[in-house]
């Protein structure tokens, strides 16, 4: 089992230095971009620039010299803040983004799961049909229209949350709710779909011939593979996470990297998109593998396949 | 030896979306301990959904419609669920076609195994673990201690069905209702189970029905036989009857359908000609009588009651009403069971 | 025993016996059709695909005005008017940000009254910047409570000023209320409310019709829609097919890239692919979603190519000296079209979604053109004043992506070849 990690570990590490590789070169053939000199950025920054990036050296030295400072999260300097570099805007920004993500998933987790199940339940009941409709809605419903319909109605009409920032304790309700809507949708429709599959399943019947009482049968043997495909849906859960938070950081005006990150791509701050990107690709890699822990752990089926080699 | 079980007039229908599937239409035979009954029969034709509905354990959108199952005394389609499931598993024990899936996949053999000992015995833990190690001991398992911490993707299929066997009788169950027990199983392990199965019985005087489309197995471990169609009993009698004196054309078709190796001689293989009916709109007849090839008026109109060939013996044919016309091999003037 | 009449025991022949009626034997496709009729959400989503087709298509040709067209005047009017008679037969409204519009008594717009630049003398209370910004009802109402008497603006109608001011609550402790005032006569009821009849779904903040920018907006999302959905297909039924098919080396090196490209958020590399190509209209952004979304239908793909490869049809057509290529286009992608069906009607709501996504932070088609998400965007900056210009556009994108998920459920059911039967 050690084994199959360190390899999906290397694998993790080298995908992120190819997309690091193909994000350079892409980067780099963008006219106006942060390897050409012809560029209308202020002087200073210009001057920094080329300190970090050498411009004349040939583009070979130029990319392990980016390599390099991806290493040591030497990121470049910001292409239109001025003074600031791109690792300060992802310090400053990823406490709060983290937090607001953390926290939307956890809401996923501890609402999404039980409400499949209980819509599995109960299937063709009246709150079956009641969390399907709110399921359906949620998955139809971009977020940002979510986000904007929160403000409206609880922060406008109604009064009872700020419409902006952190400060205020409550100002957390509209982010999290806008930012796990989405995804919190689908783990509900997921858990419901697997464990009404699961419920059909050969050895649920096994366990119901055998005499075990219904709460443990639904319980035991059917919860814990009905979360097998939910687990596999936690990887497209953080990149929704991650990207939602683009838009929701932007409207509830929240100094989060998601902020930064849309900020960046209208003002053309090559260097902030190319960092951004970067540990962005590097976060989802990573909470990847992780997933794939949690997966192995759950289902012996992987970690005696995967482990035996 | 006393009745175990008696099955009368049973009825199962699936109430789904498209209209209400007749499974079982009016089921009735009975047991003595120590019997094994066979069910045979076409796929669809209602095995498994009697084999269920004796343990009362119909699925939605499933209803037992009509009809009691008598086991020790007690009419199971009349109780609780919470009396039922102190029944299942540990009186009636079952085990299914499929031993690929019919293991959850998830736990160890440990686990599940113990899950259900602990379910209906007074055992400890360690007791519980102590005997399921017995058990597997018991169906073939080599070095049980160890293997008894497998999951069951690390078993081959027979391995698992033995699992499964082990699980099974792990209560001392009167009665075990194997479904198909060796279908998905290669024809070796097929005979190690059965041979497994008639062992066990010998040992622990547990009552068997066994629910197979392949008359082979039928044949060698069988005391009784049932023959099914459409959700109808055709043809009800001993091994022998229904082997050497079958009364049916429907027990017909289906030896001339398999290899015949009991009988001696081997004949050619004829198929049934036409495919099963429609259990949602079932015929209004004789089940069969559309593939009969001695198929009658009243056939079409009105299904055949049973009529009675011998104390064992009983047929759902018209033929043999006094008033049919005369056809080779079938015995006419059978007494009308009813 | 009871007594049969005898002429019942009489053999009947095979041609006899066929009054069984026999279900009639259905293609795999009649046989899907039929399962999908009889699914009503699925039936809903496909009628309303069809009307959002048609919105899209025809309904542009019945408006007056085009997706650009800006009439200073009529700025930021809502679909709902609230008309107020401030002398015989003259009537007006009022817009979120306090423009007054001379209206006729059906509510049909004439023209915008010139606003007429209050001295000090004039305003009674409360200072001016205080009054053109835009605050939430809440925020509002409270301002008005502090300062009931204020007067807000004054407007010339026909060399008079009409005065507007907040008074209306003073005796009655309501809530606030507008109060006009022209020539000493005082107004605080209003006439009517009326729907805009010159602007459905009401103007936006550069008097442009919102109604026909959403079904403008309409092509501009649905053609993104498909056409990156085509990319998508195309692209990625050929790699998941020759993977499949080929098998071995070649699979195991084009699975790996998609496991690559499949190890990276999907919107950062439309980000990337956006920023990279630059915006140059239209095409940008539907390279952009098709040329990353088919790495979920190249696994699909494949993994029905893989299974189907060893079913018999398949080897026997390989034995008969079936050249490769038509084993795929003839046999293997036909057998394979149920998923991909599925898969394609899944992947237009998300191109829609990721399409008003990009729009929305600022990668998407150009202005004057606007998308659904272009629209929502452009309609967050007066959502107190003005939810309605964020309303319209939302609901056609959640229309749509109900109507093609009711359709994609309806047709995961009729297309599974597991649930066949009957
Ligand atoms: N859950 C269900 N819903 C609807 N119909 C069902 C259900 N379960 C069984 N049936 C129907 O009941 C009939 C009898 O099924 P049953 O499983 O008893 O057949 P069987 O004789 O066991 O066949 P096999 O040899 O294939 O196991 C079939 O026509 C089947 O379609
Ligand atoms: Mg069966």
């Amino acid at each position: 089992m050690g084994k199959y990690f360190l390899k999906r570990f290397a694998a993790a590490i080298l995908t992120i230095l190819l997309i690091a590789t193909i994000t350079f070169f892409m980067m780099h053939s963008i006219p106006g971009g942060p390897f050409t000199r012809e560029r209308p950025v202020p002087d200073s920054i210009m001057v920094r620039l080329n300190e970090k990036y050498h411009l004349d050296d040939p583009v070979f030295i130029q990319y392990l010299d980016y390599m390099k400072g991806l290493v040591t999260l030497d990121l470049g300097p910001s292409f239109s803040i001025i003074g600031k570099d791109v690792i300060d805007l992802i310090k400053g920004g990823f406490p709060t983004s983290a937090k607001i993500g953390l926290m939307a998933t956890v809401l996923i987790i501890i609402l999404g799961i039980p409400f499949g199940i209980i819509s599995a339940l109960k299937q063709n009941k009246p709150i079956d049909y009641f969390v399907m409709f709110m399921a359906t809605l949620g998955v139809t419903v971009p977020s940002f229209v979510i986000a904007t319909l929160i403000i409206y109605v609880f922060a406008g009409l109604l009064g009872w949350l700020p419409t902006y920032g952190l400060q205020n304790p409550l100002g957390y309700i509209g982010p999290v709710v806008a930012l796990s809507g989405y995804s919190l949708s689908f783990v509900t429709r997921l858990t419901r779909s697997s464990m009404l599959e699961v419920l059909r399943q050969d050895y649920i019947r096994t366990a119901r011939a055998n005499g075990i009482k219904e709460i443990v049968v639904m319980g035991k043997h059917a919860v814990r593979n009905a979360l097998i495909p939910v687990i596999t849906y936690v990887g497209p859960m953080v990149a929704a996470i991650l990207t939602g938070s683009f838009v929701i950081e932007r409207i509830f005006a929240l100094p989060g990297m998601g902020g930064y990150f849309v900020e960046s791509i209208t003002n053309r701050d090559y260097t902030t998109i190319m960092g951004i990107t970067v540990f962005y690709a590097a976060f989802y890699i990573i909470m990847i593998l992780l997933v794939d822990v949690a997966y192995a752990l759950v289902d012996p089926r992987i970690r005696f396949e995967k482990g035996a080699k | 030896m006393g009745k175990i079980l008696e099955v009368n007039n049973l009825k199962t229908s699936f109430f789904t979306h498209l209209g209400e599937v007749q499974a079982v239409r009016g089921s009735s035979f009975s047991m003595n301990e120590g019997d094994i009954l066979g069910i045979v029969g076409e796929s669809g034709s209602g095995k498994s959904v009697t084999a269920m509905s004796i343990i009362n354990l119909i699925e939605d959108p499933g209803k037992i419609k009509e009809g009691s199952v008598i086991f020790n005394g007690k009419d199971l389609t009349k109780l609780t669920e919470s009396e039922l499931t102190e029944i299942r598993g540990s009186e009636i024990a079952m085990i299914f076609q499929d031993p690929m899936t019919s293991l959850n996949p998830v736990f160890t053999i440990k686990n599940l195994m113990t899950e259900v000992i602990l379910r209906h015995t007074d055992m400890s833990k360690k007791e519980a673990i102590a005997h399921a190690i017995k058990m597997l001991d018991l169906v073939g398992i080599p070095h049980p201690e160890t293997r008894i911490n497998a999951y069951p993707h690390q078993f081959s299929g027979g391995m698992r069905q033995r699992v499964m066997i082990a699980t099974a009788l792990s209560c001392d169950p009167k009665l075990l209702i194997a479904d198909e027990p060796t279908t998905a199983l290669d024809v070796t392990i097929q005979a190690q189970i059965l041979e497994l199965l008639l062992k066990l019985k010998d040992e622990t005087n547990t009552s068997i029905i066994i629910i197979t489309h392949d008359l082979g197995v039928i044949a060698e471990v069988c005391t009784d036989i049932i023959v099914m169609y459409g959700g109808m009993m055709m043809e009800k009698g001993t091994v022998d009857e229904i082997f050497y004196e079958p009364n049916h054309p429907y027990t017909n078709g289906l030896h001339n359908s398999v290899p015949h190796i009991v009988s001696g001689k081997r004949d050619r293989l004829i198929p049934i000609k036409g495919s099963p009916p429609d259990l949602m709109k079932p015929p209004t007849g004789c089940p069969f009588s559309p593939r009969c090839p001695h198929a009658m008026q009243i056939c079409l109109e009105e299904a055949a009651p049973m009529f009675k060939l011998s104390d064992t013996h009983t047929s759902a044919c018209w033929l043999l009403h006094e008033d049919a016309p005369q056809v080779k091999g079938y015995t006419k003037g059978g007494k009308q069971d009813d | 025993m009871s007594s049969i009449d005898k002429s019942k025991f009489k053999f009947v022949t095979e041609k006899e016996k066929e009054f069984e009626e026999f279900r009639p034997s259905l293609t795999y496709w009649q046989d899907a059709w039929r399962r999908l009729k009889k699914n009503k959400m699925s039936m809903v989503g496909l009628v309303g695909i069809i009307l959002i087709i048609l919105f899209a298509i025809i309904g542009p040709l019945f408006t007056t005005m085009s997706y650009s067209d800006q009439i200073n005047d009529f700025k930021n009017l809502s679909p709902i008017l609230t008309i107020y008679e401030v002398a015989p037969e003259t009537y007006v409204t009022l817009t979120a940000d306090y423009s007054l519009i001379l209206v006729d008594k059906k509510g049909n717009l004439i023209e915008r009254l010139e606003i007429f630049e209050l001295t000090d003398s004039v305003i009674t209370s409360e200072e001016r910047t205080d009054l053109t910004k835009v605050l939430s009802p809440a925020e509002q109402k409270k301002r008005n409570d502090e300062a009931k008497k204020t007067l807000i603006k004054a407007y010339t109608y026909n060399d008079e000023l009409i005065y507007l001011d907040y008074s209306g609550a003073v005796d009655k402790e309501l809530d606030y209320k507008y109060v006009f005032t022209y020539k000493g006569v005082v107004t605080n009821e209003k006439f009517r409310t009326v729907w805009n009849k010159k602007y459905p779904f009401g103007s936006d903040n550069l008097g442009r019709d919102v109604l026909t920018r959403v079904m403008y907006g309409a092509r501009i999302s649905l053609t993104v829609a498909f056409v990156a959905s085509l990319v998508n297909f195309i692209i990625g039924v050929t790699y998941g097919a020759i993977a499949g098919y080929e098998g071995g080396r070649v699979d195991n090196v084009m699975m790996r890239i998609v496991d690559i490209i499949n190890s990276v958020p999907l919107v950062l590399i439309i980000i990337l692919l956006m920023v990279l190509i630059g915006n140059q209209g239209l095409w940008t952004i539907i390279l952009a979603i098709g040329l990353v979304y088919w790495v979920g239908m190249a696994r699909l793909v494949r993994g029905q190519i893989l299974a189907l490869k060893e079913q018999e049809f398949v080897l026997a057509a390989t034995a008969l000296g079936v050249a490769r290529k038509n084993i795929i286009t003839r046999h293997l992608i036909p057998n394979a079209m149920g998923p991909i069906i599925i898969s394609m009607t899944m992947m237009i709501p998300s191109a829609v979604f990721t399409e008003a996504f990009m729009s929305f932070i600022g990668l998407g088609v150009s202005a004057p053109m606007a998308s659904w998400g272009t629209l929502a965007n452009n309609a967050l900056s007066g959502i107190l004043s003005s939810p309605y210009q964020l309303f319209f556009p939302a609901s056609a994108i959640a229309i749509t992506m109900l109507a093609f998920n009711f359709l994609g459920d309806g047709l995961r059911d009729a297309l599974d070849p597991r649930l066949r039967k009957g």
